[in-house]
């Protein structure tokens, strides 16, 4: 082995390497790139440590009762730890449209009921296809929970153990009550897990009970809590939740991959010559950038079409029972996915350059567009970015549709996806007069 | 606009990129029928001027016009009569003869008989008529030269621009595809660029030499010699080659000094003559 060759092939392979802007964006930016999204948006999850602070995620509460002790619970749920209160009405809309991952309504008698010795029911509505966020917020409120139970009947407790004491009347009533109404939950509450593990045991792995103790169902249980999974569909399990956001999501990564590698054709014509030949036929001008728009459009739609037709039959995604709204916002993503793949081909100089600049601008999009991991548990400012992404727009409007089963228009309590498919076509027709302009600077003739 | 309007009219044409001077000013006429050799080093400019032609840039200064048209407000009109051969292959590799030529024949607007009856011709002087149906990419290097030319002439352009269509190819195919194009002369006007001195003396009807973003030297191969003897160059043709030797003697005994002498005399000599021996190295911008 000649060990001088060897040396100088290096010394030739890192000098060929560093000249490569490529390759070194690729392995050196990209990297660095993709970990801080990742870093920032898990810190924002995980509470960042470090004094860092903990994100605040939203609990949407409606207080229809307007008792000190409602009004305590609100406060006291306000003050915790990582929680942000937001009081609204008509919250169960809220939740339907997935702009509410969790929403406590506290009915009428709230108040009365604790002053009477009792567990008062709470109605607490989820989102099955925000898991994360229910779980961790679940987590967050209970402690807030447990203490305004305690301390909202502590005064009948005490008044049980005066009545023990030897002291008469109405005291000891108030407390007897707390007590059966406890131990009446108590055995509700063993039925339903005991129920509950025989299922899990016979689905397999889908419910991380395991069979035994699931805290985080059990305690809102013993705290007269209701929850409940909101969903505009009934009967929809909620893991269809996830696997809508998982197609709305790939289906978008991908369409942007495929189509901008699509675009590149443009260079590969001008490298081999035909885009000359192209430019030199009478009016070909626009035409080639609406030809090359309409491919891109035509292999996009027969991607998405073959995703769809996939997730239908083998995951049971419900594009059938929203087709009008698939097909509405399949157009859109598409004009706006070739659009945007036309004015890196029309800036971009060579493949190589197309290729390691939008790979690393679809990647991040991916990631804070919300294609990777869910939007609401990032940081605020991470979110205002997702809103400049095309994925943020385009899997909203999917999942709305897929999950929420939203229509075009607004249709009683459900909002319509026309907010999400009009953006995307406004950033389909910026991004087109953005690559045509390019375009004909780079390849304009004498008469353009 | 009448026939008798040149093919080609620039008057003091002038394009810079940067700091670069790529046409200083340039004249040239082509006439109608006419052949015309564009010769020139390097960087002289030869492929912005046929760019201005082809109506693909924009002038600086000056005044292009082609069959009677500016180049500045009729581009649509004058394209539809230009055939331009590139340099580069501009073929689809994955798509067999008769299908680049089918694209390309819709494209410039001609209708489906129309293009049928082209393409059989094409496909005819190509020399390709059994090779029609296989993929461009089978091809050698001769036959997509052949099918890049007639490629260009599917639309029955008046003017042509051929820039170096002999590039990489045996010397049959070179003289396959120089048939061809001897085989366009009545029918349309023609400019041709080359380093291949032999060809445009086969060919042209009158050579243009630029440098430096200018016209050096215009006319036709007489005309050049005559133009290269102002500088004390004279070519003698002699009628028999072995009286060489003693032509030189006759000179050298009647005091006549003699600096160079060239066999041939040909159109080489005359470009460096008046070009210049320098390299010319272009740097891709």
């Amino acid at each position: 082995m000649n060990l001088s060759s060897a040396i100088q092939l290096t010394r030739k392979d890192l000098k060929l390497f560093f000249r490569d802007r490529t390759a070194l964006l690729l392995s050196l930016v990209l990297p660095i790139a993709l970990a801080t999204v990742f870093g920032t948006a898990m810190k924002g999850m995980s509470g960042g440590g470090g004094g860092g602070g903990v994100k605040d995620l939203t609990l949407w509460v409606e207080d229809l009762d307007g008792s000190p002790q409602s009004t305590g619970l609100v406060e006291r749920l306000d003050a915790a730890a990582g929680i942000a209160v937001k009081r609204e009405t008509e919250l169960e809309a809220r939740v339907r449209n997935g702009k509410a991952a969790m929403a406590l309504v506290i009915p009428a008698g709230y108040g009365a009921e604790l002053e009477a010795g009792r567990i008062p029911r709470l109605d607490l509505m989820r989102d099955p296809s925000q898991p994360l966020t229910v779980q961790v917020l679940t987590a967050r409120m209970l402690p807030a929970m447990v203490m305004q139970t305690i301390e909202g009947s502590r005064g009948p407790l005490f008044r049980r153990f005066l009545g023990d004491l030897g002291f008469p009347a109405p005291g000891l009533e108030r407390a007897e009550a707390i007590f059966e109404s406890t131990f009446d939950r108590m055995d509700a509450l063993s039925e339903d897990l005991r129920t509950e593990g025989v299922e899990t045991a016979g689905e397999g792995a889908e419910s991380d009970a395991g069979g035994g103790f699931d805290f985080l169902t059990a305690a809102p249980k013993m705290l007269g809590i209701d929850a409940r999974d909101v969903s505009s569909e009934e009967g929809r399990p909620p893991s269809s939740a996830g696997v809508s956001h998982a197609f709305s999501a790939m289906a978008v990564m991908m369409l942007m991959f495929s189509l901008v590698a699509g675009a590149g054709s443009l260079l590969d014509e001008q490298q081999q010559g035909t885009l000359l030949r192209l430019r030199l036929v009478p009016g070909a001008a626009d035409a080639i950038l609406l030809g090359k728009g309409l491919f891109l459009a035509a292999i996009g739609a027969m991607q998405l079409s073959l995703l769809f037709l996939y997730g239908m039959l083998v995951f049971k995604v419900p594009v059938l029972e929203h087709i009008l709204e698939v097909l509405v916002i399949s157009l859109a993503v598409l004009a706006a996915v070739s659009a945007m793949g036309m004015v890196f081909a029309s800036y971009c100089r060579t493949r190589k350059q197309l290729e390691g600049s939008s790979t690393l601008l679809i990647l991040i999009m991916s990631a804070v567009g919300g294609a990777w991991f869910p939007r609401e548990m990032t940081p605020d400012w991470f979110q205002a970015a997702g809103k400049f992404t095309l994925t943020a727009w385009a899997m909203d409007a999917y999942h709305g549709a897929l999950w929420y089963g939203k229509k075009l228009w607004p249709s009683g309590q459900m909002q319509g996806i026309w907010p999400e498919v009009a953006v995307l076509l406004a950033v389909a027709l910026v991004l087109a007069l953005v690559a045509r302009r390019a375009y004909h600077r780079r390849f304009g003739r004498a008469a353009a | 606009m009448t026939a008798t309007t040149p093919a080609v009219e620039i008057r003091g044409l002038t394009r810079r990129y940067g700091d670069q001077v790529a046409l200083a000013g340039l004249d040239l006429t082509l006439e109608r029928g006419e052949f015309l050799g564009l010769l020139g080093p390097n960087g002289a400019g030869k492929t912005t001027t046929l760019r201005m032609i082809s109506c693909m840039d924009r002038p600086d200064a000056g005044t292009c016009r082609v069959l009677g048209m500016d180049v500045g407000g009729q581009a649509d009109p004058i394209l539809a009569r230009l055939g331009v051969v590139p340099q580069e292959l501009a073929l689809y590799d994955a798509m067999t003869a008769r299908e680049n030529l089918e694209f390309l024949a819709r494209l410039q607007g001609l209708s489906v008989a129309k293009a049928q009856e082209r393409i059989a011709q094409a496909l005819e002087a190509a020399g390709l008529k059994d090779r029609a149906d296989t993929r461009v990419q089978g091809f050698s290097g001769g036959m997509k030269r052949r099918l890049n030319l007639v490629a260009s002439l599917l639309h029955g352009p008046e003017l042509v621009l051929l820039d170096e269509p002999t590039v990489g190819v045996d010397p049959q195919s070179r003289n396959h595809l120089l048939e061809m194009i001897e085989g366009l002369r009545g029918q349309v006007s023609l400019i041709y660029t080359t380093h291949q001195m032999g060809e445009i003396e086969r060919l042209c009807d009158r050579i243009a030499i630029m440098d430096r973003g200018r016209l050096v030297a215009i006319g036709t191969m007489d005309e050049l010699r005559a133009q290269a003897a102002g500088g004390g160059a004279t070519a003698l043709q002699l009628e028999r080659a072995e009286d060489r030797e003693r032509a030189l003697q006759v000179l050298a005994e009647a005091g006549i000094g003699l600096r160079a002498v060239h066999s041939g005399g040909d159109l080489e000599e005359i470009f460096l003559a008046t070009t210049g021996r320098s390299l010319r190295d272009e740097v891709e911008q």
